[in-house]
């Protein structure tokens, strides 16, 4: 059995659920919004995790759960309980409801895609670059201070250089520019975090299990996912990467305790994949729609236990290589 | 030298330093509140380089040239550059702040115990159910966890009463009573799952027929553990993780 929780009409978790479809799986989404009829009790002991989850009029027993899709959105903004008072009956069920079964996937032997824990790096961009440097990709240089001096000299060394937040909160890439030059004492409040600017191209990694789904991205701003909204377009097709950079994308994800991960690289002109940083929560479906792409399929097959009887799948994602544009 | 990153009114802290210093082992307490209004920050990430430069309003300069090794006992982000922040900003300076401190205390290159994680400053602060299971894991006896959608989420943190506390420091383990070999390897292997190379562990004495002595079952774990109640022993312990 297999549990898809979250919004079914939510487009990650409405593919999933169609990829579990053509493979015949057995699953059951787990509704946020008929949280009203749900219940949960769960148990770890000596002997293990064990429990029953209840929706409508099916009751499913934990220890049969050996996949779990966890999409959930935070539960205090359901449609269902909104103008309800903070202390009304509905929203304590549904509070408790979400905490038990959130807890119950941090723990259970089940494969989670992904557990809350593993995605806490995702939290500090400069901690998860020294993971990142360890598994052989090359962060961007990094400086992180409040003192204007050394932001002067980093550009110096560097030339171009871009500033974004060190955590996950307000995460926008910027060039540091004229403007900003003439505001930097500002940081003296709050260490800033600035990089070098790395030329090339974007490549987005989808990895679930030993799968690797690479996405060739041009675009005409700093940061593609803004691209549109400020007046410009950004352009996605299937790639291929070398097979050392694609293990190491693997590995990366592998240790860091998730099964499925969305990796920042670029490509630079002198043939250099730096790596910017690991989603542990990708919206994988604006890449699989843009390129065709098997990324929910694959997510499924992983959530099934199927992925083991293809070790070879990275290359069902094989795409066209490329050399970055100088 | 052993810096102890600690908050003002931390009394294990105090003790440690002064246990340290009679082991020979000097140590000089950093407070949250001088980290909080540091003069000057320089963090650098080069490849697998890491190099940090803190300032303290007191013109002490933490240089991770040095290398010092760090008894960290951080629990919270120190906020004295904060006070005019309000609002939805004052939430991000604090996450900005979370992650640079995260960044730094896992990339010093001395030895620093805890090593910080994205869920605790000092290590994780695991909810109860996670030290259950983790604990199953390290063949400790355990008191079962048990949650529904019928339970108040908050009960789950409430402290319970511990009638033993144990130690792990380092290959260390202290405890004030002697342990079995299952109960001290246990102890042991848990350190190691949760990854802390200082972890308290308490325990609840079960009512047993057993003729051989009590026995205990884990109620929770900590790798921000009081050390005071730990003694000479747990000196001891520390200050063998310092030096070797």
């Amino acid at each position: 059995m297999i549990l898809l929780a979250g919004i079914p009409s939510e487009t990650p978790l409405e593919m999933v659920g169609t990829a579990l479809d053509a493979l015949g799986a057995d699953y059951r989404f787990v509704n946020q919004r008929h949280v009203a009829t749900a219940a949960i009790d769960w148990t770890s002991d000596e002997t293990g995790v064990s429990g029953t989850l209840r929706m409508g009029d099916e009751t499913i027993d934990l220890a049969t759960v050996s996949g779990a899709y966890m999409r959930l959105m935070d539960d205090r903004m359901l449609p269902e309980l909104e103008g309800l008072a903070p202390d009304d009956p509905a929203r304590t069920h549904a509070r408790a409801f979400h905490e038990a079964l959130f807890r119950w996937s941090e723990v259970s032997p089940a494969r989670v895609v992904n557990r809350a824990e593993p995605q806490g790096s995702n939290g500090s961009k400069p901690y998860q670059a020294q993971l990142i440097a360890r598994h052989g990709l090359l962060p961007p240089p990094t400086l992180i201070t409040n003192d204007p001096a050394a932001v002067l000299a980093f550009r110096e060394e560097h030339g171009t250089i871009i500033y974004k937040s060190i955590s996950a909160v307000r995460s926008i890439v910027k060039t540091l520019d004229d403007e900003d030059m003439g505001r930097l004492e500002r940081i003296g409040w709050c260490p800033v975090q600035f990089q070098a600017a790395i030329p090339g191209t974007n490549i987005r990694v989808h990895v679930i299990g030993e799968a690797v789904f690479p996405t060739w991205i041009e675009s005409t701003h700093v940061d593609y996912r803004y691209a549109k909204r400020q007046g410009g377009s950004t352009e996605l097709s299937a790639h291929e990467l070398p097979e050392e950079i694609a293990a190491r994308c693997v590995k990366l994800t592998a240790d860091l305790g998730l099964a499925f991960a969305g990796i920042d690289l670029k490509l630079t002109p002198d043939g250099d994949y730096y790596c910017f940083e690991v989603n542990p929560s990708p919206a994988f479906s604006y890449f699989e729609a843009n390129t065709g792409q098997p990324i929910a399929a694959a997510v499924a097959r992983y959530l099934a236990g199927m992925d083991q009887a293809r070790p070879k799948a990275r290359r069902a994602a094989a795409g066209k290589k490329r050399k970055a544009a100088g | 030298m052993v810096m102890i990153l600690c908050e003002i009114g931390d009394g294990a802290a105090l003790w440690a330093a002064g246990r340290l210093q009679e082991r020979g082992i000097r140590a000089d307490l950093v407070t949250a509140t001088a980290l909080g209004a540091a003069r000057r920050w320089e963090h650098r990430i080069t490849g697998t380089d890491v190099r940090t430069s803190i300032t303290l309003p007191d013109g002490r300069v933490l240089d991770s040239a040095g290398a010092e090794p760090i008894l960290n006992r951080l629990s919270y982000i120190p906020t004295e550059r904060l006070r005019a922040v309000s609002g939805a900003d004052y939430g991000y300076a604090m996450q900005e702040l979370y992650a640079l401190y995260l960044s730094w205390l896992a990339g010093w290159p001395g030895r620093v115990i805890n090593r910080p994680v994205p869920q605790g400053l000092c290590g994780n602060f695991r909810h109860p159910s996670e030290w259950a299971t983790l604990a199953a894991r390290a063949g400790l006896p355990t008191t079962p966890w048990k949650q529904g959608s019928g339970d108040a989420p908050d009960q789950a943190w409430l402290p319970r009463p511990a009638e033993l506390s144990v130690y792990v420091c380092g290959d260390e383990v202290v405890a004030p009573i002697a342990l079995s070999d299952a109960l001290t390897e246990g102890c042991r292997a848990l350190a190691r799952l949760a990854n802390c190379d200082l972890l308290g562990v308490d325990f609840e004495r079960v009512t047993s027929d057993a003729a051989d002595g009590d026995a205990w079952r884990l109620t929770g774990a900590s790798p921000l553990p009081d050390l005071i109640r730990g003694g000479d022993a747990l000196a001891d312990a520390l200050a063998k993780a310092f030096t070797t």
